[in-house]
């Protein structure tokens, strides 16, 4: 199997155990909203799951191309082939991330992003698939991973310094 | 019977101004105040897809009274109590010479004061420090801060309430003022919403809605674009819009100024999507003719749809399907415009600027532009929007603002005979 069709599979494998169907049950040509029934915060996870796996930003103006299953495979695939993100190490990586309760990851040995926020499990969407989350816990959601340079608070600060943000906020 | 309630007074802090003479004027000459957001606190912004915001500039926490301590305050509070205080001397209203228990302070919030939420996070979860916590966190971050310290300041007694319905939040409260000057429970009503929600996780967590406009990071007056073909989400705003709403008896006894009454009130909820409005514009629409129907206007008396007209792709084709369904032939007489495209989607303050926009219409005669309403989409084209302000006597309108949470409310406003002579504007 070539690495371009693993994508594919994963992406199915992913949108299955989501779905809770069997993933003969999600074809390359369904499209996610009207075939899938992935209401629009749905698909908006399932995209923030890929940028998370495949190390990727999708700007909001490659949205509309992702309407099918085959498209999402399709465009992670060229992204990967213009040099950006990589293939999740471990093989199940993507699969694994299906469910609604993202384990918060640690930082990517290349990746300088911050690392994913400790997630609530999201309310159950009001959407056809009647998909309900799963009973995970989200695991291991502890801030030890790496912030940017630029996050600044000291961690003992003393009692005035609300009033120095409020200041702040001026905007003078 | 239930008692008939008008507006005596108006207070803006905006992105086109602080004060409500500066708002309309500036309004009125379509000027956007969306601009480059560099910065969110002491964050750099070039790491977000959008990189624009309708902020307010020049906002003096210091004008405010030493006593208040404004300090501990989030910026939000801190815009409400400015607004409350210049829409209270708008209405030559005296608490001194009120029964101040039969004046209440009902204000609509969004996000309300998420910044030291986001700046104390690292105290916790960081550095494990949970006993390093400034004491002014809770009073900070309770979404009931604006409307308590407007009471306190003002020295109203009557019920104090915040309501919270996301971007239709302001409505609601202008609504819910509306049901209490009615039922007899206050003489004047304290009225409006706040937000100011650029900070860095809250502004992080639109961007992750996908919602906001993110093509015109360059150009950021271009961003906000109701109705306009190339829209491509919302710009996020901040600010708050207050107005004295009392008893039309009350009023009258004082002798006070009248903007407009506030005939209608429409509350309804979609039970259909956190985020998503129902396609067909057959909730909103249902909405807005329940407005009418409370006023007892039909919609041949109606000139005029204050628009809660976002700018997404989806929201403003459902609103005009909407406006159709409520006005059928009349949807192309009717004047209609969106003020975020002048200050962005200011979330908690939303309804409430609307309806200064919608009752300043209906006093001076004259709609305020829609700008960069530049190539109509067919989708959500009515003849009634223009890039011009437009001068057309207002006998009624109606605002729209329609909530995450499928939470939608429409408020009608009515021109009285007894209120101040239409003029132009200054």
């Amino acid at each position: 199997m070539t690495a371009e069709s693993a994508i594919l599979t994963q992406i199915r494998l992913a949108l299955a155990q989501h779905l809770k169907r069997d993933v003969s049950r999600v074809l390359p040509e369904h499209l996610l909203r009207e075939d899938l029934g992935l209401d629009s915060l749905s698909t908006l996870e399932l995209l923030f799951k890929l940028e998370e796996a495949f190390d990727l930003e999708i700007p909001n103006e490659d949205l509309p191309r992702l309407s099918t299953v085959a498209s999402v495979a399709t465009y992670i695939e060229q992204r990967l082939a213009a040099g950006d993100g990589h293939v999740p190490d471990a093989p199940g990586a993507l699969a694994a991330l299906a469910s609604k309760a993202v384990a918060a990851a640690g930082p990517r040995p290349a990746a300088p992003r911050p690392a994913p926020p400790a997630p609530r499990p999201a309310p159950a969407p009001r959407s056809t698939t009647g998909s309900k989350p799963p009973a995970a816990k989200p695991s291991a959601a502890k801030p030890a991973a790496a912030r940017r340079a630029t996050a600044p608070k000291p961690a003992a600060s003393k009692g005035a310094r609300p009033a120095a943000k409020a200041k702040a906020r001026h905007r003078a | 019977m239930n008692k008939r309630a008008v507006i005596t007074g108006l207070g803006v802090v905006s992105p086109i101004g602080i004060g409500a003479k500066t708002f309309w004027h500036n309004a009125l000459e379509g000027r956007s105040g969306v601009t480059a957001l560099t910065r969110l606190e002491e964050l750099p912004a070039d790491g977000y897809r959008c990189q624009v915001a309708a902020q307010v500039a020049d906002f003096d926490s210091g004008q405010l009274p030493p006593a208040i301590h404004a300090e501990r305050f989030d910026r939000y509070a801190q815009f409400a109590l400015v607004a409350a205080q210049e829409a209270v001397d708008d209405a030559g209203l005296d608490l001194g010479r009120e029964d101040p228990r039969r004046v209440g302070v009902i204000v609509g919030a969004g996000m309300g004061g998420m910044l030291i939420g986001e700046e104390e996070f690292a105290k916790v979860y960081r550095a494990m420090r949970p006993n390093r916590v400034h004491p002014n966190f809770i009073p900070m971050i309770t979404l009931n801060s604006a409307s308590g310290i407007i009471a306190i300041t003002l020295g109203a007694k009557g019920p104090n309430l915040t309501i919270s319905t996301a971007c239709s939040s302001s409505a609601h409260a202008i609504g819910q003022a509306l049901v209490a000057i009615r039922t007899g429970q206050a003489d004047v009503v304290v009225t409006g919403g706040a937000d100011a929600s650029l900070l860095p996780l809250t502004f992080a967590g639109f961007c992750a809605l996908r919602a906001l406009s993110t093509s015109y990071n360059a150009t950021p007056e271009r961003a906000s674009r109701p109705f306009d073909r190339a829209r491509d989400g919302f710009v996020m705003g901040e600010g708050a819009g207050m107005l004295v709403l009392e008893s039309l008896a009350h009023a009258k006894r004082r002798r006070a100024r009248i903007y407009a009454e506030v005939a209608g009130y429409g509350a309804t909820s979609e039970a259909y999507h956190m985020v998503m409005p129902k396609e067909d514009g057959t909730e909103m629409a249902s909405t807005m003719a329940l407005a009418l129907q409370d006023a007892g206007l039909a919609p041949a008396q109606v000139d005029y749809v204050n628009a809660h007209a976002t700018a997404t792709p989806v929201g403003d084709p459902v609103e005009v399907m909407a406006i159709r369904r409520v006005f059928r032939r009349r949807a192309d007489r009717v004047l209609v415009n969106a003020t975020k495209s002048l200050i962005g989607h200011t979330l908690g303050a939303a309804g409430a600027l609307g309806a200064i926009a919608t009752a300043l219409a209906i006093e001076h005669g004259v709609v305020h532009p829609t700008v960069n309403y530049d190539d109509p989409d067919p989708a959500c084209e009515l003849p009634g929007i223009s890039r011009q302000a437009q001068e057309r006597p207002v006998r009624a309108a109606v605002l729209n603002a329609f909530g995450f949470g499928s939470n939608n409310a429409a408020v009608v406003l009515r021109g009285l005979p007894e209120a101040a002579p239409r003029r132009r504007a200054g």
